[in-house]
């Protein structure tokens, strides 16, 4: 599918030669290239190269594909883990609280919080960290990837994405774990409050938690662009958007293939952790 | 307590530290690297394949062609040739400099001007250099002896000097990169120039250091770093941080905020970039009659425009190629005079005004779309029913090249050649792109003569001449040059952009 999608974008050829190149430059380019075969033919092609681990040449930068990718793929898997762990340090907790202080003015302001954090334009809040953090205070570098100091700023720009959703997935997983009967029980027979919310109400709470970690987990490998292109993060989002934009079909394809058997492998670990963390499903299993 | 003796010895020696500081200072007034923040990732380190500017503008650090351009007067001089003689129409003799070598060892001489021809221009390869030097001209290196080469061509052809000496004839070692005769080159760069290769992190950056080896003149510093940093904002950030020197690319709004901090300063050239709007003189019936396109140019108040958008930072265009260019001329502008252009389109049969279509690319040129926007408003006023319609860049520019947008469409043309020709030979009735007017008659005769003619003081008449032709047929809404502006803190020295938008980095370092 995107092999028919991205070849219907246009003519990659046309951004490669000059608008003033004659049509017999044009066509000795197509040529060289493969694309005057018809497409399935290309596709043919693409397929076997694949299964035998050669994922294509880009035709901007003439280098191959899975260079490109293995060169990238580690800044962009280093910025995302960041970003859910930054969201899961803040977010669990504060659903947590939410949940226990419902009504409070704890809960409110937290909510408040989360749904500021869904709704403020990455981009825009990317720039205040750098205005105030890099220029004003020159606490941190403002692009790049180096230090751990430079994953902070992109780091917390890129976890706001999923915070607010996260924090407010757990209040309201946790309102529902919190009043169930075993909850009731286990305070009842004097357990601390903090083991009926750790051990007992969190846990069961956790389905719905690990299931939006792994899907946004997947989601950011792919698409973390804006960050990466406002902090200069060198990450595979930038490097498939700048192929989308010069047509550079081998990049496209190899990224989204990439991307996609990570995406089946965390679908595979979120469905691991269930049967982990819920020994209903690992006893139906067996 | 100190005897005298002890006292002219710490006099003694503290009059040597005085004396040695100043050597010591010396040595480390300048920081080692330059840091360059650049908007876009150069597409290639190839000698001969890059596209863009900005790419040649690195490749013009570590590699040489035979000729190159003067960075402030953009005259031709030689460079690893030491002379250019042109013996008959069709042959250049080329005397070479002897003891240059390539960073690999190689050395320099009619083999490698050889190849870097056969490379650049009869290969396979998709090559800029085909586009500054057509194959079409037929070009033959013939050695002479090893520093000596003709280069004889089955075209006359008097630009060959102002095609040897773009950045895209960089020269290539034929031994060094034999194998790369059909293929590019990704991860090395081979060439004669000031600055080695040092890494190229696709995407990130590209590092070059300097050549202890250089024929010239040393560089003065010691490595220059090209930063990628797409973001405008993030970039002038690092900037002011100090993480970067130079800010490529500084926005007209950001401007202020450079001129306000007192380390920094905005440097600004005239872009080489001709912006206009093409009429399509060929195929739309209103557009055919040089009375409408005339009026078009009254309709629009450019200075409005240029100081509404731009803050007043460009320079009217009044014909087809820019200011500096050799053998450009400026025939005057057409005057801002509603009333003049409406008579005319009643002189020409359209009073009631007619309908037209402006086509305009998204995001390729800056403040462009809002400028046609204002351009079709213009137009509105004298009856001409004005459409902005947008496209995606490939697709815009594949009808652009390809002579196919109807009406009207926005433009920018660099110059390849330096020469008003490489503008002017568009409007001949067989040029392969671009065309939406056939000079004709007189004009057609000038334009022809003039790609033929090798007197200079003849080319400069016959460039004038092309050019006020093309002028008074209004082939374009003439618009402007606009200003390049960069960022830059005030300890950097020695950088500057050529008048062909070539950054010239080689003398640039940075005071400590």
């Amino acid at each position: 599918m995107v092999f028919g999608l991205v070849h219907l974008s246009g003519d990659p050829v046309l951004l490669m030669v000059s608008s003033d190149s004659p049509p017999d430059v044009v066509a000795t380019t197509r040529h060289a290239l493969g694309f005057d075969r018809p497409l399935h033919v290309q596709f043919g092609d693409y397929v076997r190269r694949v299964v035998r681990g050669d994922l294509g040449i880009s035709l901007r930068s003439n280098r191959p594909v899975s260079a490109l990718i293995w060169e990238r793929l580690p800044a962009t898997v280093e910025l995302t883990v960041a970003a859910l762990l930054i969201a899961v340090a803040v977010a669990i907790p504060a659903g947590i609280v939410s949940a226990v202080k419902r009504g409070s003015a704890v809960d409110r302001i937290a909510m408040v919080g989360a749904v500021a954090g869904q709704a403020v334009p990455i981009f825009w809040l990317a720039l205040l960290l750098i205005t105030l953090f890099g220029v004003h205070l020159r606490w941190l570098p403002v692009f790049g990837r180096g230090s751990l100091a430079h994953l902070v700023l992109p780091a917390v720009s890129l976890s706001t994405v999923i915070l607010g959703r996260l924090a407010r997935l757990v209040r309201s997983s946790m309102l529902e774990v919190l009043g169930q009967d075993y909850v009731r029980t286990a305070r009842a027979k004097g357990v601390g409050e903090l083991r009926v919310l750790a051990g007992h109400a969190l846990k069961n709470a956790a389905i719905p938690i690990v299931t939006l970690l792994g899907l946004q987990f997947a989601q950011l490998l792919g698409g973390a662009v804006v960050t990466e292109t406002i902090f200069a993060w060198p990450g595979i989002g930038r490097l498939v958007v700048e192929a989308i934009f010069n047509r550079d079909f081998p990049v496209v394809q190899g990224v989204v293939l990439v991307v996609s058997l990570i995406f089946v492998a965390v679908n595979l670990l979120v469905d691991l952790a269930y049967a982990a963390l819920d020994p209903r499903i690992r006893t139906e299993a067996a | 307590m100190p005897t005298r003796r002890d006292l002219f010895k710490q006099a003694g020696g503290a009059a040597a530290l005085a004396a040695l500081r100043p050597v010591a200072a010396r040595a480390q007034t300048r920081k080692p690297a330059v840091t360059i923040g650049y908007p876009s990732t150069p597409e290639t380190i190839d000698p001969h394949q890059f596209r863009s500017v900005l790419s040649g503008s690195i490749i013009n650090l570590m590699g040489e062609g035979l000729l190159t351009r003067d960075p402030q007067t953009m005259e031709i001089r030689p460079l690893l040739a030491e002379s250019v003689k042109n013996l008959n129409p069709n042959t250049w003799e080329l005397r070479l400099r002897k003891g240059i070598k390539f960073h690999n060892g190689e050395e320099f001489n009619a083999e490698c001007v050889k190849f870097t021809i056969d490379r650049a221009i009869h290969s396979k390869l998709n090559t800029l250099s085909k586009l500054t030097w057509p194959p079409s001209f037929g070009q033959d290196v013939v050695i002479v002896d090893p520093y000596t080469v003709r280069i004889v061509t089955k075209v006359p052809d008097p630009m060959v000097p102002s095609r040897l000496a773009a950045e895209s004839m960089t020269m290539t070692p034929a031994k060094g990169l034999a194998d790369y005769k059909e293929k590019f080159v990704t991860d090395r760069f081979v060439g004669t120039g000031p600055f080695k290769f040092v890494e190229h992190v696709v995407g990130d950056r590209v590092v070059v250091e300097a050549n202890p080896a250089y024929w010239g003149p040393k560089p003065p510093s010691a490595r220059i770093v090209v930063q990628v940093i797409p973001d405008a904002a993030t970039r002038l950030a690092a900037l002011q941080r100090g993480d970067i020197d130079i800010m490529l690319n500084l926005p007209f709004p950001l401007a202020p905020t450079v001129e306000a901090d007192p380390n920094l300063r905005v440097y600004s050239e005239l872009s080489s970039l001709t912006h206009g709007i093409l009429f399509n003189a060929r195929e739309s019936a209103p557009l055919k009659d040089r009375r409408v396109r005339q009026a078009l140019n009254m309709a629009v108040d450019r200075a409005a425009i240029l100081k509404g958008l731009y803050s007043g930072r460009g320079q009217f265009l009044n014909t087809v190629t820019g200011r500096n260019v050799a053998n450009t001329m400026d025939p005057g502008p057409y005057p801002y005079d509603p009333a003049r252009a409406k008579a005319l389109l009643a002189e020409a049969g359209f009073g009631q005004g007619f309908e037209l279509t402006l086509w305009q690319s998204i995001g390729r040129w800056v403040l462009a779309e809002e400028t046609a926007q204002v351009i079709a408003g213009y137009w509105d006023k004298i009856g001409v029913k004005t459409k902005v319609q947008v496209l995606e860049w490939a697709e815009y520019n594949k009808r652009a090249g390809g002579s196919a947008h109807k009406d009207c469409f926005y433009y920018a043309f660099i110059n390849g050649t330096w020469d008003a020709s490489y503008t002017v030979q568009r409007f001949k009735p067989n040029f392969a792109t671009f065309r939406y007017f056939d000079a004709s008659g007189d004009l057609l005769k000038t334009i022809e003569e003039y790609e033929r003619t090798f007197d200079a003081k003849r080319r400069k008449e016959l460039g004038a001449k092309a050019l006020t032709g093309l002028h008074d047929e209004a082939v374009w809404l003439f618009l402007w040059q606009l200003d390049e502006l960069f960022g830059v803190t005030r300890k950097v020295k020695g950088f500057r952009m050529r008048p062909d938008n070539v950054l010239h980095m080689r003398e640039t370092y940075v005071e400590a």
